[in-house]
């Protein structure tokens, strides 16, 4: 009981630092706004049952995104998936931003989280790797096509 | 984050507003569920490129940190075994599972300090950490170190002077920490405060007089040679109805810090309970810090409940603390609202965090006697495990003539706010002081049993402008001396023996004036509204028989006095013990929950202090023998042996590494073992199965601390 206390306290706060990274790092694979709320909660309800020792922040936050990693994949096996077209309504205002949304929603699933993970949160492809359980070469790959297809969709730089 | 075109739209995402809340509600749902305590995965050989690539992920953790790299180095463990702690093991993701790892579980906080450093309490005795940039300091509590005081002798040292005190964070403190599995650090241990959590029977004033003295001698049980004399102050007791009207000021902290059900959502509940004690002409006023201060509630009747709930209710954790211009406020509505002859009080709500503003204890101390003596007293609740500053704390309540509580569980909020209400709150004698006077005679050294913190200079004794502590409607103080007896002398059955009294000195003698008393207590103390104080006179009798209820209150005193003094180490523990402490308690006729508690404590204490720190196969949970043993025996006196299975293998070699480890596999198999240096866990690897079992090897894990059990891994 008393380390359920402790495991709760941890998680809400690493719930308050990173409630909207992870909301969008699971909106980038599964372009829903509710779904990716659910992915990020299921994923905080398992740091609670299952979460090892951290060491430090880096630590717990790579845990919390491949956990959530595995919820959105669960998502997609279960047919949840109604489409993949991101829903405008829940897009963000401006043109700029909507066209860059899009043109993830149309790269291949796999492809999404490499570019999300190093265009968003800075990860090398190393760090990629250990998160989605992948090889390092194969991540380099998901990651190059990935900015591949981005690039082309968004028709010149992504900068 | 990164600057870029995907970074700058992706960031506009956001979650939607009440999602955090509703996340809690259900991390809060998933509390308590039971933990899956050995986990065996199986794959399909067609996913054994996915095991592969799992152990690699597992294998570098007994690898160097590198930096740049997210490896989970394990955290020293604390090898002098004061704590029982158990390590956590990571388990390995398999394509089967897709949850993260797995296994017994270990707990630890992360707290976010001012500066956006980490702070990281895991154990108590931890080195710093240094990974990408970030580096660890860790242990953010905060307590004030406490220097026993010894003997003293009688003729240098006739006069024992200090200052009541009712504060209960000690004991709070303790069980917070004994109930996590953990020993609390020695100089948290504040023996006077956790005398006074308990209650003690017969104290109060028999007649009209503020405050009533109560003495007993007894013979001292962890110390042969000495005799115990337990003083008891007693407050007015005032009926609840009789009790005058209130004006309180809550100041709530909700910076970010207070999220959490051991905070903000713990004072809502507190509210809950308080507001059905109030009245019509109660005056009750919110006002919240975090980055700005915020009147919540202003001046609003006791009876107006619902509407005061509608305002706790709506409190919500954000931002950072600007301490001291929340409490100005607080002090200025508290004064305008103020009744006369009432209990006007701003009570403050905090798990300590004071980030911005004026910070230094000295300028909110002076803030807080400057308004003390318009009449409005401040108290002081302390929430929140993690980041709380005992010492600035209990100063801010001291100095506003308050009274500080730990608040750990409702069950404690309850206490604080209601049924002590009336002694919390309304005062009955303040600035109260003692000073007991030995007599040589019969005395030769003394020793006041915790009240470091209280000590005062003789001559401020009576000194008016000298505070002392806060008493309130009947409330109690107790105080325990250790004398030693004169020479020739017999206090309750302890003969003074040769050679006891004090050094030899030149130019004094005991030259006593011949009156038949142990020694006299006398306590001063000033009436709510008053300036100057009133003294109060008893003596100690050597032959006096302590009454039924003084007996009881010195049983109960000298459990929790060596309790305290165990758990400190103290000097002076002498005889006492774990087993004593217990049995002593076990004798009291109608024991109630504080004090059956305080037996559980005292054996999870024991339990923590006997384990070696060894690596045991096949043991129970400590708090599973503890509450069976509880629930079956009635005893709560565990050994450490006795949450191990019986022939219980202690690992100690590789040998009995594997051989522990292969009862848990199917198959002859080759086992390799190797051992983590610092953890002291133990992973045995076994090859492939014979033909016809799963394929693929398997690495099992034995971990510590006698709490987990053998975590196996994917095959």
């Amino acid at each position: 009981m008393s380390l359920d206390n402790a495991r709760y306290d941890a998680a809400a706060l690493a719930l308050r630092r990173w409630s909207a990274d992870l909301v969008r790092f699971a909106y980038s694979y599964l372009l829903n706004h509710a779904d990716a709320q659910d992915a990020v909660q299921d994923a905080f309800v398992s740091y609670m049952k299952h979460a090892p020792v951290f060491s430090d922040p880096e630590a717990e936050k790579a845990w919390l995104i491949r956990v959530t990693a595995n919820k959105c994949k669960n998502m997609l096996r279960s047919g949840w998936f109604k489409s993949r077209e991101p829903l405008s309504e829940e897009l963000p205002a401006d043109e700029e931003s909507r066209e860059v949304i899009r043109a993830m929603g149309k790269l291949p699933g796999k492809y999404r989280w490499p570019v999300h993970l190093q265009y968003y949160e800075g990860y090398s492809i190393a760090e990629i790797a250990q998160m989605l359980g992948a090889r390092e070469a194969t991540v380099g790959t998901w990651l190059s096509r990935g900015r591949e297809l981005l690039r082309r969709e968004l028709g010149g730089t992504e900068e | 984050m990164k600057d870029n075109r995907y970074s700058r739209a992706i960031s506009k995402i956001e979650p939607k507003e009440n999602f955090e809340a509703a996340t809690l509600a259900k991390m809060e749902a998933a509390r308590g569920e039971p933990k899956p305590r050995i986990r065996r995965f199986v794959l399909s050989g067609a996913a054994l490129v996915a095991c592969a690539l799992a152990l690699a992920i597992a294998l570098p953790r007994f690898l160097p940190v590198r930096n740049g790299t997210l490896n989970m180095p394990l955290p020293e463990p604390d090898t002098t075994a004061q704590t029982a702690v158990v390590q956590a093991t990571p388990g390995v993701k398999t394509a089967a599972d897709d949850e993260a790892p797995t296994g017994e579980m270990e707990w630890f906080v992360v707290t976010e300090e001012a500066d956006g450093m980490y702070a990281m309490e895991a154990m108590p005795a931890m080195g710093m950490y240094s990974n990408k940039g970030f580096s660890f300091s860790f242990n953010t509590e905060e307590y004030s170190q406490i220097v026993e005081s010894g003997f003293k002798s009688v003729l240098t040292s006739p006069l024992s002077t200090f200052a009541a005190d009712v504060d209960t964070a000690g004991y709070t403190t303790v069980r917070r920490k004994l109930l996590n599995g953990e020993m609390p650090a020695r100089q948290s241990v504040r023996i006077e405060e956790m005398l006074n959590y308990f209650s003690y029977r017969g104290l109060a004033p028999k007649d009209d007089k503020p405050v009533a003295i109560s003495t007993a001698l007894d013979v001292c049980p962890w110390n042969e040679n000495a005799a115990l004399l337990m003083v008891g102050v007693g407050a007015q007791k005032i009926a609840t109805d009789d009790l005058p009207r209130s004006n309180i000021v809550f100041l709530v902290d909700t910076s970010g810090s207070m999220d959490g059900p051991d905070r903000l959502d713990l004072i809502k509940r507190a509210f809950a309970l308080f507001t059905e004690n109030l009245s019509e002409g109660d005056v009750i006023s919110i006002v919240t810090y975090a980055g700005t201060d915020r009147v919540e509630l202003e001046g609003v009747d006791g009876a107006r409940r619902s509407e005061i709930m509608d305002k706790v209710n709506a409190m919500t954790a954000w931002g950072s603390t600007n301490g001291s211009a929340g409490i100005v406020t607080a002090y200025a509505i508290a004064e305008k609202y103020f009744i006369q002859g009432g209990n006007n009080r701003v009570i403050l709500m905090t798990d300590g965090d004071l980030n911005v503003g004026v910070t230094s204890q000295a300028a909110l101390t002076e803030l807080i006697e400057e308004k003390k003596q318009s009449g409005v007293f401040l108290s002081v609740m302390g929430f929140g495990g993690w980041n709380y500053k005992d010492n600035k704390l209990e100063a801010l309540a001291d100095h506003g003539n308050g009274v500080y509580s730990y608040i750990d569980s409702l069950e404690e909020a309850r206490r604080a706010l209601v049924t002590e209400m009336g002694a919390n709150f309304f005062t009955v004698a303040k600035d109260v002081k003692l000073q007991v006077e030995f007599n040589p005679a019969y005395v030769s050294a003394y020793r006041l049993i915790g009240y470091e913190n209280r000590a005062l200079a003789n001559e401020d004794f009576a000194d008016d402008t000298k505070d002392g502590g806060e008493m309130g409607s009947g409330h109690t103080v107790v105080a325990l001396y250790e004398l030693i007896p004169a020479e020739g002398t017999v206090l309750a059955g302890v003969k003074g023996s040769q050679g006891a009294q004090a050094s030899e000195l030149k130019y004094q003698t005991a030259q006593t004036t011949g009156i038949e008393e142990v020694a006299q207590v006398k306590v001063r103390c000033k009436l709510p509204d008053g300036e100057k104080s009133e003294e109060y006179v008893a003596v100690v009798t050597p032959d006096a028989e302590a009454s039924e209820d003084m007996q009881r209150n010195l049983r109960l005193a000298e459990a929790v006095t060596e309790f305290g003094m165990l758990l400190r180490n103290s000097q002076y523990k002498g005889a006492s013990s774990y087993d004593m402490a217990v049995e002593t308690l076990k004798k009291l006729d109608g024991a109630n929950d504080d004090e059956t508690e305080l037996m559980y404590l005292i054996s999870r204490a024991k339990g923590l202090e006997t384990w070696d720190g060894g690596i045991y196969v096949g043991s129970f949970s400590y708090d599973e023998v503890l509450s069976y043993a509880w629930s079956v025996y009635g005893d709560p006196c565990v050994r450490f042996d006795d949450f191990l299975n019986p022939g219980a293998e202690r690992i100690d070699s590789a040998e009995k590494a594997v051989t522990a480890a292969r009862t848990e596999v199917a198959g002859e198999r080759e086992a390799s073992v190797s051992r983590d240096a610092s953890s002291g866990m133990w992973e045995v690897t076994f090859g492939p199965a014979e033909e016809g079992a799963d394929g693929g090897t398997v690495s099992v894990y034995l971990n510590d601390s006698g709490k987990t059990e053998l975590i196996i891994l994917g095959e």
